[in-house]
């Protein structure tokens, strides 16, 4: 292998050498080169270990497809596994190394357990590691080293990743003479158009044709031109289309930076951008991959695909052998040999089949066996030295093989067994592609609306050929988009006819309109599978699937391709089966004796390529993983030393630690300062929703349990709102602003589920209602003034408001200004105690909280978070949805039956379900308090509960768990089987520590049952 | 990710703006109903493979709910109804029989 | 009850007040909190008798599915749902817009709330600001959203309404709780145009 002087359409720079490493040596290339090219320049053959027998393995393509040469890029934060060095860039100062070779690449382990590769067909895991099953783990150890790729990256990742969304008339996948035909036509007839190609520049397999042919260059060159003068065009080059959804959305990975060098890299733009592009049509010009040839020891270095010779040959101007063997089964191979004999190689062609006329390359001196075939690759100093070829008839699909062999010896060997369509795209959706014997391949269905096929994927053969379906796919594309003008959709077609060249003329259909080109057959013959060797033919080389594995699969009685898939491994990994899939399906048939078409394909999913998780991610990571919302107070909240809770997406100030204090001595004193002084808490987080109209009163009546008839302006109530399953979904206070206009409340992490299930009955079930709910949760910032010394503060604040007891009762609000800020001031409580809440627009809401933090300072006013709370509402009993109930809870589970009402005009949601035999079953779990036999002892939230010390039958689970600090001793809540009937008696709890903890069922008010404190100080 | 055109905003919207909220035309029985009854509206539904008449709420966007005919099978959109014209339907079936 | 007007000191905040607004402020991308809006809701269906003479008396015009009337500078009514409009008006106005609105609407089924502390107003304008939004939206802004025009929608996971007042700027309404992500996740995406 070496370089060549340069070569008519090279795309590298030879100005520009940049060095690189691989495996620690450094080595020359240029700039324009992809690692595989500028390895394969070098002389570098080996490249990999294979999955399962650690054979030696060299680089076998030259894009995506390529199954052995996955490297492991740079270290630390930019360690990139698994890249397949046929895409990877070269830039100045590159590191690689080798993605396999256990404990070298040199020297593999699994190689040296050659004696036993023949005891290690599909299934070898299953059968051996089998028994005895208490050895599991050591076998999953052991083969968890050797298995697998290139190392997992072990610190994070240092650059960034984004998205980005596209719209557009027309998306096009492929930069091909396809794609670049239809992006020309599309455009210059108005649509907007959006290209994405997965290579460094478009162009495709173009060009290699435009090497030899002056007309291919200059339509090319002409296109591109073109192409960049329309402002309506966009394309991506380096991004990768890895996703087709349902309405075309296509999901495409732009590699940014991955080309530059580490130190020219900006920090601040992404290395990768997963595109997210919605299309009104989208046309897949995405090509095809060559299959290689079956043959024993087909994964040699030295054995590539000839298409990949031919593009190291014209675009990188790396010859791969100067003794090459070019095999194959259609008229491709010749193009090769024509090129190499350009840069003077004389190959020799083996061509299983007769009757093409090679005279051209015979004439000068280029060897073609027609009627041969390869059947042995023979190694000789790690990589191919020599071939074995037999001769080969056809008769029907079927292959036969002449007994005598012919050694013909070589330095590469480049094969062709046929292209398969790039289908995968368009199977997305799920399409399902169909095989085509004249193609001898899987051709896309394309049958979902609004989508097109045109190229290679498609049949074509050759760059006019493609591009005139380009251009046709375009003038189909345009024609169903209503923004783009009649006549300019009318005069695209026959424009584009005119300009390419050699193009196959349209043919007119029965309709009136045209039918598609028709493509240039490459005359592929059926696959090849010979009987010699099939223990070392190999199909799938990623995962090490052997033709003789597909027997064996078949032999152990799997007929479905898919299940054949699963149990040898065909089409796994980051590969998924590019070149190796439609081969295996042509063995499997062959052995099932069924038509390959028959046998069908697998199914192909998402993603096309490997995408990062970052680039999956995008922005959205670390705090900004999901919304953080912050209530007006927050920043108060920090400077007072918060502590922070994530409750639903608010953060919530937790507790507020003064110095030394851990969480529980926080607590002890914010709850004890509360009950005995005055505390302050946020409560803007609460959900609020505004609720108007004639018929307020009656739909408050249905989505709550209880009643609300009587509740007059200034009045609140609590409310407990179940779905239709009888089950607690919600609670909350709602004030009463006038007869036709209510302020619900919510819990904080149900206010948007609550906004929708009210909308919902409204919408659906209950449109008579003239009701209108609007969420006002964000306008209003809550400032609860609590304690017995609460009434202080507020006469303070407020002179318009009368806060009397007899004045301003519990459960009522009042309409006035606080601190010159208007607000409604609403008496009501969540701990027992004196309780104001503030409510004014959010804009004040600091303002209001700092002030009246200041004032407080004379009662020594202690803020306290949702920790204590917890603990203060505990104490009383109070429950909270979704910590005490679980939407297995009725209310009567809870001893909230107080709070239902049967006997309203048009029942309250739930109430039907109230009166199912299973939710009068006497055995429900029902929530009680629970008092640990030893005071000091705290339970554990969610330990299971038993009725008996031996027994582990569980009869319900602790729900809330707190040291008291009133009380000074723990307290607990949990829901138990028939609880409420079972006062007095003793439990056990068996937490997870394992100890058994002895518990005595109590009512589940602990504290101030005769509710003496709720007035305030005396 | 769906696309579907919001029969209030009359523009198609992003799957993201909405929300999917349940099957639609439940019939509610009428609650003297018996248990059984009551179970299958609470918990039955239909599931098809085929043509699914669902809810769907333009939660992020006009917050209004609409019915949709889509496929669960190749998640094919057949129709978009409001639930106002479904009941001017309704009515207008039950004004011909009389 | 008395009403009394605001004379203490008290300290008007919007939802951005804390956040480092010069991040944002470059020729690439300039995001602008406006502050002094109010925001009021109206819920009632246009077509209901009585609601044309209504507005009338309240000077403003119900517009069509997502579009606007009015002027920004004074009152602009948006469409936001078949039932609901959403009047950014002067903050000092607001009061005065409300007890007109109930008083104009009396005896309609209709509703006026306040919801001016429910949002931050931001203008997002500058040469790279379309590009910085479609990194955070699916919304097709540049192409869908001409002058005149209103959506609500997401940006990347905060509720966001989008509308254009003038050709080459944008404006955002996002809720006061989630603002500081929206900012920060705007910050973070613009990081490449500084």
């Amino acid at each position: 292998m070496k370089r060549l002087s340069t070569q008519p359409c090279e795309r590298i720079d030879r100005s520009a050498p940049l060095y690189f490493q691989w495996q620690g040596k450094r080595y020359q290339g240029y700039a324009g080169d992809t690692l595989a090219s500028a390895m394969l320049a070098n002389d570098i053959a080996l490249v990999g270990r294979s999955f399962k027998y650690g054979r030696q393995r060299g680089i076998m393509a030259a894009g995506t497809e390529e199954a052995n040469a996955l490297v492991t890029l740079e270290t630390a934060g930019y360690h990139t596994p698994n890249a397949r060095a046929t895409e990877t860039e070269l830039y100045d100062g590159m590191s690689a190394i080798a993605g396999s070779g256990v404990p070298s690449l040199n020297s593999d382990m699994r190689a040296w357990l050659k004696p036993f590769h023949r005891f290690m067909a599909a299934g070898f895991y299953y059968k051996m590691f089998k028994w005895p099953q208490k050895l599991w783990p050591v076998y999953e150890d052991n083969l968890r080293k050797l298995s697998g790729f290139s190392k997992a990256p072990d610190s994070n990742d240092a650059e960034i990743y984004d998205h980005q969304y596209h719209h557009a008339d027309i998306a096009i996948v492929g930069g091909g003479p396809a794609g670049l035909a239809a992006a020309l036509n599309a455009a210059n007839a108005g649509a907007s158009v959006i290209l994405v190609d997965e290579r460094h520049a478009v162009g495709g397999e173009m060009i290699s044709d435009c090497a030899g042919n002056e007309a291919a260059k200059a339509w090319f060159a002409e296109t591109l031109a073109a192409l960049e003068a329309h402002d309506n065009v966009r394309m991506f080059p380096r991004t990768t289309a890895y996703a087709l959804h349902d309405q075309n959305l296509l999901l495409a990975l732009e590699r940014r930076q991955d080309h530059l060098p580490l130190g020219a890299r900006n920090p601040h733009v992404s290395r990768q951008r997963s595109h997210r592009i919605r299309a009104k049509q989208v046309i897949l010009a995405t090509g095809s991959h060559e299959r290689p040839m079956m043959f024993a020891n087909n994964d040699l270095p030295g054995v590539m695909l000839a298409g990949a010779m031919r593009r190291y040959l014209n675009e990188y101007a790396v010859l791969c052998g100067d003794n090459p063997v070019i095999a194959g089964n259609n008229d491709s191979i010749y193009d090769l040999a024509a090129d190499l004999l350009r840069a003077g190689i004389k190959a020799t062609v083996v061509d299983c089949r007769s009757g093409y006329d090679a005279g051209a390359l015979t004439s000068q001196g280029v060897t073609v066996r027609q009627g041969y075939a390869v059947v042995d690759a023979i190694e000789k100093q790690g990589r191919v030295g020599a071939v074995k070829i037999a001769q080969t008839t056809l008769k029907g699909n079927k292959w036969t093989q002449g007994s005598a062999q012919e050694v013909l010896s070589c330095d590469a060997l480049a094969t062709s067994g046929g292209f398969s369509p790039l289908v995968h795209l368009d199977c997305h959706t799920g399409s399902k592609p169909a095989f085509d014997a004249d193609f001898q391949a899987f051709m896309p269905a394309c049958d979902k609306p609004n989508r097109f096929v045109a190229g290679s994927i498609r049949g074509h053969s050759d760059w006019q050929g493609s591009a005139a379906d380009g251009a046709y796919a375009a003038a189909q594309a345009v024609e169903k988009i209503p923004s783009v003008s009649p006549f300019t959709k009318g005069s695209t077609l026959q424009q584009s006819q005119e300009v390419i060249e050699g193009s196959p003329p349209l043919q007119k259909g029965e309709q009136g309109g045209f039918n598609s080109p028709q493509p240039k057959s490459l005359n592929t013959a059926p696959f090849l599978v010979l009987e010699q060797g099939r223990g070392k033919t190999f199909i799938d080389m990623q995962n090490d699937v052997k033709a003789s594995d597909i027997e064996l699969a078949i032999r152990e009685n799997y007929r479905s391709i898919e299940h054949i898939k699963r149990y040898t491994a065909l089409g796994f990994g980051t590969d998924q089966g590019k070149t190796g899939n439609v081969n295996g399906i042509a063995i499997a048939a062959e052995v099932m004796g069924r038509d390959i078409a028959e046998v069908g394909t697998t199914t192909f999913r998402p993603m096309y390529t490997p995408v990062t998780l970052g680039a999956l991610a995008g922005e959205e990571i670390g705090l900004l993983f999901d919304p953080q919302r912050f209530t007006p107070m927050q920043a108060s909240h920090i400077a007072n030393g918060a502590d922070f809770e994530t409750v639903g997406q608010w953060m919530r100030p937790w507790y507020f630690p003064k110095a030394g204090e851990d969480m529980h001595a926080a607590v002890q004193r914010e709850c004890l300062a509360t009950r005995s002084e005055l505390g302050m808490m946020d409560a803007s987080t609460l959900g609020k929703i505004d609720i108007q109209g004639p018929d307020a009163r009656e739909f408050l009546a249905r989505v709550y349990t209880n009643a609300w008839e009587k509740l007059a302006p200034g009045k609140c109530r609590y409310g407990l709102m179940c779905g239709e399953d009888g089950m607690i979904k919600d609670d909350g206070v709602t004030a009463c602003i006038s007869d036709t206009h209510f302020l619900m409340t919510t819990t904080t992490g149900g206010a948007a589920s609550v906004f929708t299930h009210l909308e919902t009955w409204l919408q659906t079930e209950w449109p008579e209602l003239n009701v209108y709910l609007t969420s006002v949760t964000d306008h209003w910032s809550t400032t609860a003034v609590v304690g017995p010394k609460a009434r202080r503060v507020m006469e303070q604040i407020c002179d318009d408001i009368d806060f009397s007891a007899e004045n301003f009762p519990f459960m009522d609000w009042r309409e006035g200004t606080v601190l010159g800020v208007p607000a409604r001031v609403m008496r009501i409580s969540f701990s027992g105690e004196l309780s104001y809440e503030i409510n004014v627009q959010a804009n004040y809401g600091r303002y209001i909280w700092d002030k009246v933090t200041e004032i407080g300072r004379q009662y020594n006013v202690t803020h306290y978070g949702t920790e204590s709370m917890h603990v203060l509402r505990a104490e009383k009993g109070y429950i909270i949805v979704g910590q005490d109930t679980d939407g297995s809870i009725t209310p009567q589970d809870a001893n909230m039956g107080w709070a239902v009402s049967t006997n309203k005009t048009y029942p309250f949601l739930g109430q039907r379900a109230l009166s199912r035999s299973d939710s009068m079953r006497p055995d429900r779990k029902q929530l009680v308090g629970l008092y640990t036999q030893d005071p000091q002892k705290v339970l554990p939230e969610g330990a299971q509960l038993v009725n008996a010390e031996g027994d582990n039958a569980m009869i319900g689970h602790v729900t809330s768990s707190y040291m008291s600090p009133i009380l000074g001793r723990s307290i607990a809540m949990a829901v138990v089987k028939g609880g409420l009937s079972r006062m007095g008696e003793t439990i056990y709890a068996k937490p997870l520590s394992g100890e058994v903890v002895p518990l005595t069922i109590v009512d589940s008010i602990f504290y101030d049952q005769a509710k003496e404190k709720l007035d305030g100080e005396a | 990710m769906l696309l579907l055109e919001c029969p209030y905003c009359k523009e198609a919207r992003d799957e993201q703006e909405f929300s999917y909220a349940g099957e639609a035309l439940i019939q509610r029985p009428a609650l003297d109903c018996s248990d059984d009854e009551w179970g299958v509206y609470l918990f039955h539904r239909k599931n098809p493979k085929g043509i699914h008449l669902e809810q769907w709420s333009h939660a992020l966007g006009c917050r209004k709910l609409f019915m949709v005919e889509r496929s669960t099978i190749d998640n094919t959109i057949h129709a978009i109804r409001t639930f106002e014209s479904l009941a001017a339907d309704k009515q207008q079936a039950q004004g011909d029989e009389q | 009850m008395a009403k009394h007007n605001i004379v203490y000191d008290s300290v008007y905040e919007t939802a951005l007040e804390q956040a480092d607004l010069s991040a944002l402020n470059s020729d690439a991308v300039r995001v602008t909190e406006i502050r002094d809006r109010g925001f009021v809701v109206l819920r009632l269906r246009p077509a209901t008798a009585g609601v044309s003479e209504a507005m009338a008396k309240l000077g403003i015009e119900l517009p069509d599915a997502l579009g606007m009337t009015g002027s920004a500078d004074t009152r602009l009514v948006k469409w936001i749902s078949p039932d609901e409009y959403l009047v950014t008006l002067p903050l000092a106005e607001k009061d005065t817009f409300i007890t007109d609105a109930k008083a104009a609407l009396e005896g309609i089924f209709s509703a006026v709330v306040d919801n001016s502390g429910g949002y931050s107003l931001l203008n997002i304008a500058g040469s790279e600001y379309q590009e910085l939004l479609s990194k955070l939206t699916f919304y097709d802004l540049r192409g869908n959203l001409p002058v005149g025009k209103v959506v609500s929608t997401l940006m990347t996971k905060a509720p966001v309404i989008f509308y254009r007042t003038a050709e080459d700027s944008l404006m955002c309404m996002v809720r006061w709780s989630f603002a500081d992500y929206a900012w920060k996740i705007m910050v973070k995406a613009a990081e490449e145009y500084r």
